[in-house]
């Protein structure tokens, strides 16, 4: 994501509550401080499909508005 | 001007702080500089003491630890190792561990922020480990010798303070576990009926290595009744052969450890280290069925497609992927407990050999020393 970031792209990253922490640390350690964070319920790793979509549904507003941010 | 002292006066090398050992300690604690155990205050007297055996420029820049991608260099690990309660003369070793460490195919990026219980176990072969006293009979993964308590410490205080390796920030560990205190031994090599490990990797028995290995806690195989070699060999088959461990989903290096006595009955029964190996790639084993419905079909048969795709329920899954995945060591004492150490998985273990600066194979620790 770094090196994405850093290469000029646009990047978000999609990330569970509970390890907001380690990338909020790795985005600055990495020199990614322009990286976007969206943050959602943790766990996601063992979760159903259906609680798969409610934590996508729970990043869209987000990742939209970024998106259009992005092309914009 | 002492090297030491210039090193330090750069910004945030160092810092003036007053107090007895108790405030020093809570000041440290506070900024979460340790494990949760006192400290050796790491003034600079003790530091430079701590550096008399190392024989390379003091900030001569070994590499980048993971999480932090801070630089890990000779006086910062010493300063780890006073904290740790480490004699000089443990230096090259924890020096050397950092290297091993830093090679890629150890993944300590992976192994410092998992969610994974593991810790870089580091075992001693050669004629420096009876030199510094590590120890490798009796309760070697326990208590009691300050070598492996201390250059174990340091290893961890190094990927913590160094590495970033902060629970909950870069440590994302789940559980953790007591191996992320302090893990250091030596292999018993006077004990073993085989060549000792690290000569199993190409090195002579006189030279003195490191090996890091990704691990878990042992795990103990209590086998009092079997008097052959196949009998001791089913009974660690049968520990290793567990759906939960990392190994069996990500192709990893577990490590049996045998004691004396379990070594020399399975030695007495024709059993080469190989042909140990070989057993256990053959009769380690979990049924497909006994991972959960979601972990077959989520895990296993995407990891494997080429075996598992379309392995019907009942199908055999090798807790290895080959025979020399599995690694041999002879640890302990008296008595009749053996150990399965299952690791990370995405790992591969890595052995360095103990050489001075100017890359020649090291004999004593004293040859560092004054350098």
């Amino acid at each position: 994501m770094a090196l994405l970031l850093n290469k000029g792209k646009k990047v978000a990253l999609i990330c569970s509550t509970a390890f907001s922490n380690l990338a909020k640390a790795q985005s600055r350690v990495l020199g990614a401080n322009a990286l976007h964070l969206i943050l959602i319920d943790h766990p996601l790793g063992g979760v159903e499909e259906k609680d798969l979509m409610l934590r996508f549904e729970q990043a869209k507003p987000k990742l939209n508005q970024l998106l259009s941010g992005f092309l914009s | 001007m002492n090297p030491l002292t210039s090193f330090v006066s750069s910004p945030s090398a160092s810092f003036v702080a007053e107090g007895d050992f108790i405030a020093i300690n809570d000041l440290y604690r506070q900024r979460g500089w340790t494990d949760g155990l006192p400290i050796i205050p790491p003034n600079l007297q003790r530091v430079e003491e701590m550096l008399a055996f190392c024989d390379r420029p003091w900030n001569d820049p070994i590499g980048l630890l993971a999480p932090r991608w801070a630089e890990a260099t000779p006086w910062r690990l010493a300063a780890n190792a006073v904290m740790a309660g480490c004699r000089p003369e443990y230096f090259p070793i924890i020096l050397l561990a950092v290297e091993a460490m830093m090679v890629e195919s150890f993944n300590l990026y992976g192994i410092q922020a998992t969610t994974h219980l593991c810790a870089p176990l580091l075992v001693v072969n050669g004629p420096i480990a009876k030199e510094l006293a590590i120890n490798c009979g009796s309760n070697a993964f326990g208590p009691g010798y300050q070598s492996n308590a201390s250059i174990g410490r340091a290893i961890r205080l190094i990927l913590l303070n160094i590495g970033g390796a902060i629970p909950g920030t870069g440590d994302m560990a789940t559980l953790g576990s007591p191996a992320k205190y302090s893990y250091c031994i030596a292999e018993n090599e006077s004990q073993s009926p085989w060549s000792p490990f690290h000569v199993e990797r190409g090195f002579s028995a006189e030279v003195s290595t490191v090996t890091v290995i990704g691990a878990e806690a042992p795990h103990n195989v209590n086998d009092h009744e079997s008097h052959t070699a196949q009998g001791i060999l089913k009974m660690i088959a049968g520990t290793c052969s567990t759906p939960g461990t990392n190994d069996i989903a990500y192709s990893g290096e577990p490590l049996i450890i045998l004691s004396p006595e379990h070594a020399a009955t399975v030695a007495q029964g024709g059993f080469s280290k190989q042909a140990v190996k070989e057993y256990l790639f053959k009769n380690a084993w979990v049924r497909l069925d006994s991972f959960s419905e979601e972990n077959i079909e989520r895990r296993m048969r995407i990891k494997f497609p080429l075996t598992l795709g379309q392995a019907p329920m009942d199908a055999r899954v090798p807790v290895v992927q080959k025979p020399e995945d599995f690694l041999i060591m002879v640890v302990g004492g008296a008595g009749k407990h053996s150990a399965f150490i299952p690791t990370f998985g995405a790992t591969r273990s890595v052995t360095l050999p103990l050489k001075n600066n100017t890359g020649l194979l090291v004999h004593s620790i004293q040859d560092f020393k004054g350098s």
